[in-house]
């Protein structure tokens, strides 16, 4: 019979943590028996008959008490991992009730999800759509936290059951050394392993995955197996942030080797540049070069003040990929994922990063002025190949949507991971810049990624020609092009977002706030989020939940489509 | 190696498995181990740990009492020796015509047969040590 929802929340470790404090007890006992065991030998001179039925005597006992310290071993590593493993059982079934709380759902005894609330209805189609799947999503995440908790007690059982069936039959063995040796064999055989994630998870099977584990098993995944959740969309940025330093810690000191090796491998003894040498290792050189560079601007970042944590990093790509945070993504009210264009890579990240931390702090200042004290966490998000000048004539070349729809598809489970890591979902802007705003274009294009606003600056297109395709609310998109930015006229990637309908425009020029404040205008493509500038703020005030408090307005100029123009009527658009 | 030492050893060695299963004996690990299976209702493992529970009492038992018959024949053996030791004393002692007395016969020792070291739990019959040159056995 498989175990029911009903069933597993009837679980509790405290029966096993007794049960496992017996058994190291008694484990202990035996083992301290060491001592009687070299007493219990005959004596030396003593030979005949008896001496040899009593070695025999003996040897059987001793080989007993092995085989006994073993089992019960076996039984207290097992118990042990039951009862760890069962506070992963109760965890999920907490995630679970806390999830289906929050969204007023109801879970059944045999598991099933149920929704509470009454349906709403809304005049806008796109909106009320909108709410639909996001309430779908919601249920179909919590029906996947009770179906992850019903898995890892499976998995539980499955592994105790293992150990014990193993005791039943005799199969676990002392061996022939100390009694010490018999325990650590019997602690081995009867370890649990932990429940691996799910193969290509979605974030939400992913957070759901994470919720099973024990707090000991998560420090042991972070430990041993810090690839498995890297870069893995759902699971608590905190555990993400510690296992990716243990990676780059880990690359570094790979690439410091083989850097090394290289190194002497293209010079003689003398010093000297054998360029033969090096013309073999070429590939591999250019690799490791871009891969130190890389390393080394993240190492800055990470050194800098503030609470910066590595959300995701990978070395497998062409490029190095790699998200930094300013600030707690797992509890901040306010996040903002930023997302860069043409040129962008994790070795020029580092200014990226400066514009993120002084957003945060604009925003958090913002936030303080109006008397609020929520916190703000920005992310650089750089998951995805962005386009150099040297693949201009590549499938990754800037004048092809691959890499931003790509990209777009990994950002949006970025985004999804952000709401399924937390209990509760904070206030989510997305930020796109260039080629960065066709990437989130399309990541806003896919269902469920629970973006509340959205923020273009300086953009080639967003992959769409209709607002009404993007995955967030009526009004919630906001554009920004400043004076001679010809990225933003170039309506690559579908229509020119100056000119979309339902598209908000905010202000690039100088403006001075009604609290007298003045903010500094930015013209070209490289400005937008510069501390002081009338868009930073705009963005702060975004960010933070207040977009009618931004500077609203467009510059448009006469290479704007005539739709964007201000004399152009609105029922023709 | 002198005899004394070896009855000495053989009553230590005994001590040491009567400690060790007198140790071994005060283990309870099917108590706790049956209560845990109400940590996981309803999982298989539950049932399978009242098993085990009770097998590994089982063997517990088993092994306390090897160990305490082992105990038992290396001090019969000892006590057997002993009792020989002076046996053969109080022969080498007494004038001649003098009758033999009577042997005190220690606790827990034979005093019929050769000397045995009994198995646990499936032993043989031991034939006589080398010990038994200092003197037979008395019948």
């Amino acid at each position: 019979m498989p175990l029911t929802w009903g069933d597993i929340l009837q679980w509790h470790p405290a029966a096993l943590d007794s049960a496992e404090a017996a058994l190291r007890a008694a484990r202990n006992a035996c083992t301290d028996r060491a001592g009687d065991l070299d007493g219990m030998a005959t004596p030396k001179g003593w030979s005949g008959d008896a001496a040899d039925n009593a070695s025999v005597s003996l040897r059987r006992l001793t080989g007993e008490l092995r085989d006994l310290v073993a089992q019960v071993s076996a039984a207290y590593t097992a118990v042990r991992d039951a009862a760890d493993g069962v506070r992963g059982v109760e965890s999920a079934v907490r995630t679970a009730l806390d999830h289906a709380h929050a969204g007023e759902f109801a879970i059944d005894a045999d598991g099933t999800v149920r929704d509470l609330r009454p349906q709403m209805c809304l005049s806008n189609t796109h909106d009320w759509l909108l709410i639909q799947q996001e309430r779908q999503d919601r249920l179909g995440e919590c029906a996947l936290r009770v179906e992850a908790a019903l898995r890892k007690a499976a998995d539980v059982d499955a592994d105790l059951g293992a150990v014990l069936a193993k005791i039943l039959a005799g199969t676990i063995k002392g061996g022939d050394g100390s009694l010490g040796a018999a325990a650590a064999s019997g602690e081995a055989m009867g370890r649990h392993s932990v429940l691996p994630p799910p193969g290509h998870g979605s974030p939400a099977e992913n957070a759901a995955w994470w919720a099973s584990l024990s707090a000991d098993e998560r420090e042991e995944v972070i430990g041993a197996h810090p690839e498995w959740i890297g870069n893995r969309d759902g699971v608590e940025f905190a555990a993400r942030d510690r296992a990716n330093r243990l990676l780059l810690d880990r690359r570094r000191a790979h690439v410091d080797e083989r850097w090394a090796i290289l190194e002497r491998f293209c010079h003689d003894e003398n010093g000297r540049f054998i360029y033969g040498n090096y013309l073999q290792v070429k590939a591999e050189y250019e690799d490791l070069k871009e891969e130190r560079e890389s390393i080394a601007t993240l190492g800055a970042i990470l050194a800098r003040p503030g609470a910066h944590a590595l959300l995701g990093l990978d070395f497998t790509t062409e490029r190095t990929q790699a998200i930094v945070a300013n600030g707690d993504v797992d509890h901040a009210d306010h996040v903002a994922v930023f997302t860069p264009g043409l040129t962008s890579t994790v070795a020029g990240m580092g200014g990226y990063d400066s514009d993120m931390a002084a957003l945060k702090l604009r925003t958090e200042g913002e936030l303080f002025r109006r008397g609020e004290q929520g916190t703000v966490a920005t992310v650089t998000w750089l998951g995805y190949q962005a386009p150099q000048w040297s693949t201009i004539f590549t499938s990754n070349s800037v004048a092809s949507s691959g890499a931003a729809e790509a990209g777009g598809a990994s950002l949006a489970n970025f985004y999804r991971g952000i709401n399924a890591a937390r209990p509760t979902d904070p206030d989510l802007t997305a930020l796109g810049h260039s080629y960065g705003s066709t990437t989130t274009g399309y990541a806003l294009q896919q269902a469920g990624v629970d973006v509340d606003r959205a923020i273009f600056f300086g953009s080639p297109g967003l992959g769409t020609s209709s607002l009404d395709t993007l995955a967030i609310r009526s009004g919630a998109a906001y554009y920004a092009e400043a004076k001679w930015d010809g990225v933003g006229d170039l309506a690559a990637f579908g229509a020119d977002p100056t000119g979309m309908k339902g598209m908000q425009h905010l202000q690039t020029g100088a403006a001075t706030t009604p609290d007298g404040r003045a903010w500094e205008g930015i013209i070209g493509h490289l400005d937008y989020l510069k501390d002081g500038s009338t868009s930073q703020y705009s963005m702060a005030q975004v960010v933070g939940g207040h977009p009618d408090s931004a500077v609203h307005g467009k510059n448009v100029g006469l290479t704007d489509p005539i739709s964007a123009q201000d004399w152009y009527p609105e029922w023709l658009k | 190696m002198t005899y004394e030492v070896e009855i000495g050893a053989l009553r230590a060695a005994a001590a040491a498995a009567r400690a060790a299963g007198d140790q071994v004996a005060t283990i309870h690990p099917g108590d706790v181990l049956r209560a845990a299976g109400g940590a996981i209702p309803h999982s298989g493992s539950a049932a399978a740990i009242s098993e085990v529970a009770g097998v590994l009492e089982r063997r517990v038992t088993d092994w306390v009492g090897a160990a305490r018959q082992y105990a038992g024949t290396l001090e019969g053996n000892a006590a057997q020796y002993a009792h020989d030791d002076r046996l053969a004393a109080a022969a080498f002692a007494s004038p001649p015509n003098t009758a033999p007395s009577l042997p005190v016969r220690p606790a827990g020792a034979r005093t019929k047969g050769p000397l045995v070291v009994a198995q646990a739990p499936t032993s043989v019959p031991a034939a006589p040590s080398k010990y038994l040159r200092l003197g037979p056995v008395p019948e």
